[in-house]
């Protein structure tokens, strides 16, 4: 299928509606909108539905509407209810966690940090609620639940930020706010705070994987496209049945850097990249403040980081630069 | 149907992405290139300041300085005028010219009658207007940082116009601010400047009167150690202080047009071996704010009208860029202060650019070193052994014959001579008015003896590190020395725990401390000298700034 070697789709597969397989008993029934849309084909399927919403989805779409509302509400009431000012300053509104002083006390009065507790919460419920979806989802169609794993891994890390790690500072302060810079404020001030989180070797990892997901995806979807007129694109035929869409892959990854993934493995690679990216962050996040104060000085601890020649002449430290706040 | 889509959907396309494309490059306020890079670090660390020369800094006119007057003759200012204060010991002719010079730079457009009552039976005497009480303090204050601020002033001092630039209220100033109790319902608000222009402008003031007063938070919020402590003691501070000593970095930046990297190595914020000189210079200009805002501007409240006061009654603050404004060195170093000397200074002479000299070429020395080193049996901080093939050749320093060589930079690259030189020797007038370039450090001496500033120059003044080499204690540098009189307002009370007075000579914590009672006032730094074993840690070291910083590890 030659059409498919370009990078930009040109054909659309338009067949009668798909209305999918049979619905298993402990299902609600499919919302069936039928529709086609030229537009949704240009990026994926044109057809659109049947929706599945059930009762996990249901209610992860309203608890995720009620922390929306929580912290739009927030941050619309911090300007006075002034439509213009909400629009024009929305990257700066903020839902901040309660001040230290209320430690993980969870009755926090409402506009001190109580309303980042409610919003949290109702968050989380739908955040978990829409991985039992993911996960009940799969089932349904007799998947395998590997959507649902990655998915967990990104709510590990969400939830490490926003729950484990302030529980084990002891302090909902230590959490991260809702907001747009605010939360960007965050990460730059944690980093500096424990001495330069570039240190973290998990954050390294992170970075790696990260890194390596995007290089892995770019890999991937280049050998499938340029490889589609020998019918690469049937990928899943090709793991088994290895044709010669998969063996010209497969060489022209030998030839340009000696190994190869098959039509398996590297979807195995792009998963792990995927899921340690979000577990090795979440990790780094768990030991900080909790086991190492300080990235950096852990990094000269363990020889990471290499010292520089000075260019600077040596001079004569204020004294009372030197000591640290807590001492 | 389709057919007719894909016809017509490139032209739309096409012509949306033109519009985005001309919007984008039309409504931003773009920097032309080229934008000038100097580096200012090691080779290979990104510490760089960027400076575009189109870029235009607000409020940046040079005033001339007035003729000189003609003293000859001229009977002194308190036998002319009445209720002269400040400026009696002035010739009648240096007054008037002052006088004249305050009024061009402060009061263009009003004249004299800003501050003086003309009509009153009293005339010039009278002291009816807030702003001439005002005024007084101010020249009390502007005579006070010349002879008392080397440290950050030099060469150049300060004059009224440093800040005020023929402005009646200098135009960046801080006010304190309301902070949100959390009483409310709900929308807690940040305190973000939300009728901002630029991004720069949302940064919030409570960073500055959390650090900006002489009550203020302590700035070491990093821990000293790698891991956390095994007793739990809290070595980190919290994530909202960090916060906000963030805004206040970033708006020191913004005030003084340069980034992190103009002070710190921004790998390691903390660390003073790894930072410039220019972090010892901006140091005391934090605490020299302090003073200014403590000791001059807070007590002018009960004078100053309501409309001239912040939203808590306070009257306008400084920060740094009320004298900055974008420049990293005030009006690009203009030494209007020679000018006015006798007026402007408590003692005639410009501010002592020693302790400045002695800072940027490496020759001043802590008092501390003259004692026994304690610091000497500590082992020199070195990074844990790492294998060879670990470290790979593109980071071996060079020379083990089967690699590229690295040469890391052992000097500052030569960037020419005529960027540190208006900080400490005074230079002739540079006819530019453009911002002063970015520091670069290569005021190093290469090829000179140790006492030159350049090869060729004079050399600095033998007793020019007299005062800052004196390992400056908590919060006033030796050459500025508390009065004796507490009533003056510089004192502080006395501490609640005042530490055992411990000799001189030690590297004990205190090197300059016992003669200098105010700087007890600091909460934390009291508590660390009460304990022996922090203190020692903490001492600074012998052989630069390194010690105490990366040397114990658990």
């Amino acid at each position: 299928m030659g059409t498919y070697a370009s990078i930009y789709n040109r054909i659309q597969v338009r067949g009668p509606f798909d209305p999918g397989v049979p619905l298993t008993k402990s299902s609600d029934s499919r919302i069936q909108a039928k529709s086609f849309s030229y537009w949704l084909g240009k990026i994926g399927d044109p057809q659109l539905g049947p929706l599945y919403l059930g009762w996990s989805g249901a209610a992860s779409l309203a608890f995720g509407f009620i922390a929306i509302e929580i912290i739009g509400l927030n941050m619309w009431a911090s300007v006075d209810w002034d439509p213009y000012a909400f629009v024009r300053n929305l990257p700066f509104l903020s839902l901040d966690p309660p001040p230290a002083k209320y430690g993980l006390n969870p009755l926090v009065p409402l506009g001190d940090g109580g309303w980042w507790i409610l919003a949290g919460f109702f968050l989380t419920m739908s955040i978990l609620l829409w991985w039992v979806r993911s996960y009940t989802r799969a089932r349904a169609l007799g998947m395998g639940t590997h959507t649902s794993w990655a998915f967990a891994s990104a709510i590990f890390l969400y939830l490490s930020l926003g729950l484990f790690r302030p529980i084990l500072m002891g302090s909902w302060s230590e959490a991260v706010p809702f907001g747009i810079i605010t939360h960007l404020n965050w990460t730059a001030s944690v980093s500096v705070l424990y001495g330069n989180w570039y240190y973290n070797p998990f954050h390294m990892l992170s970075i790696v994987f990260l890194y390596g997901s995007t290089m892995l995806f770019a890999m991937h979807g280049a050998t499938i496209l340029a490889v589609s007129r020998f019918g690469g694109e049937r990928e899943a035929e090709e793991i088994v049945d290895r044709g010669t869409a998969a063996e010209r892959g497969a060489l022209f990854w030998r030839w340009t850097m000696g190994f190869n993934a098959t039509f398996e493995s590297i979807h195995r690679w792009a998963w792990w990249f995927a899921v340690l990216t979000t577990f090795c962050g979440a990790i780094g996040v768990l030991l900080t403040g909790t086991v190492v104060d300080n990235w950096y000085l852990w990094g000269v601890k363990h020889g990471i980081a290499p010292s520089y020649p000075s260019v600077y002449p040596s001079f004569p430290i204020p004294d009372e630069a030197t000591r640290s706040v807590m001492q | 149907m389709s057919r007719k889509h894909a016809r017509s959907s490139p032209i739309v396309v096409g012509v949306i992405a033109i519009f985005v494309v001309f919007v984008g490059l039309w409504a931003p306020p773009w920097v032309i290139p080229p934008i000038e890079s100097v580096e200012t670090g090691p080779a290979a660390i990104e510490m760089v300041q960027f400076k575009a020369a189109s870029r235009k800094l607000p409020y940046d006119a040079k005033p001339e300085p007035l003729e000189a007057a003609d003293n000859e003759g001229s009977p002194k200012a308190s036998e002319v005028y009445q209720n002269v204060q400040v400026l009696g010991g002035l010739t009648e002719a240096e007054f008037t010219r002052l006088m004249l010079a305050i009024t061009e730079w402060v009061s263009p457009e009003q004249g004299c009658a800003y501050c003086h009552n003309l009509e009153s039976e009293e005339g010039f005497a009278s002291d009816d207007v807030y702003t001439k009480v005002v005024a007084r303090k101010m020249l009390q204050m502007v005579r006070h940082i010349n002879s008392s601020w080397p440290e950050h002033v030099a060469p150049s001092g300060v004059t009224c116009y440093t800040c005020h630039r023929g402005q009646n209220v200098p135009p960046w100033t801080w006010y304190n601010q309301n902070e949100p109790d959390g009483s409310q319902f709900m929308g807690k608000p940040r305190p973000w400047h939300l009728e901002a222009k630029t991004i720069r402008q949302f940064f919030p003031d409570v960073p500055y009167d959390k650090y900006l007063l002489e009550e203020h938070a302590s700035a070491n919020i990093q821990s000293a150690d790698p891991l956390v402590d095994r007793s739990g003691k809290a070595e980190v501070a919290q994530e909202q202080d960090a916060e906000n000593l963030y805004l206040f970095m970033m708006q020191m930046s913004n005030a003084m047009g340069v980034n992190c990297t103009y002070c710190h190595n921004s790998r390691a914020f903390r660390d003073w071996s790894q930072s410039t000189p220019f972090r010892w210079i901006a140091y005391w200009g934090i605490r020299m704010a302090r003073d200014i805002n403590s000791n001059y501007i807070v007590p002018l409240a009960s004078v100053f009208p309501d409309n001239r006061k912040g939203p808590l009654g306070d009257p306008a603050k400084v920060h740094c860029g009320t004298c900055h404004l974008g420049n990293n060195k005030p009006l690009g170093g203009y030494k209007l202060l020679d000018h006015y000397l006798v007026g402007l200074t408590e003692d005639g002479k410009a501010p002592d650019p020693g302790p400045k000299e002695a800072i940027l070429i490496g020759a001043a020395k802590p008092k501390a070193v003259t004692g026994a080193n304690e610091n000497d049996d500590q082992p020199a901080p070195s990074p844990a052994p790492v294998s060879e093939e670990a470290i790979g050749q593109s980071v071996v320093p060079g020379g083990n014959g089967n690699g590229a060589e690295y040469k890391s930079q052992e000097e500052p690259a030569d960037v020419g001579n005529d960027t540190l030189d208006g900080t400490v020797r005074p230079v002739p007038q540079a006819e530019d008015t453009s911002p002063s370039p970015p520091p670069t450090g290569a005021e190093a001496p290469q090829g000179s003896s140790g006492e030159e500033m350049n090869p060729g120059s004079p050399p600095a003044p033998a007793d020019g590190a007299k005062g800052t080499a004196d390992a400056p204690s908590m919060g006033q540098p030796a050459s500025n020395p508390v009065p004796e009189d507490p009533s003056s307002g510089k004192a502080e009370p006395e501490p609640m725990s005042t530490p055992t007075p411990q000799p001189e000579g030690t590297t004990e914590s205190q090197p300059a401390g016992e003669a200098n009672p105010s700087s007890q006032g600091d909460a934390p730094a009291t508590t660390g000298q009460s304990d022996s074993g922090d203190g020692t840690e903490a001492a600074p070291g012998t052989s630069g700034p390194a010690q105490g910083t990366t040397t114990r590890f658990d």
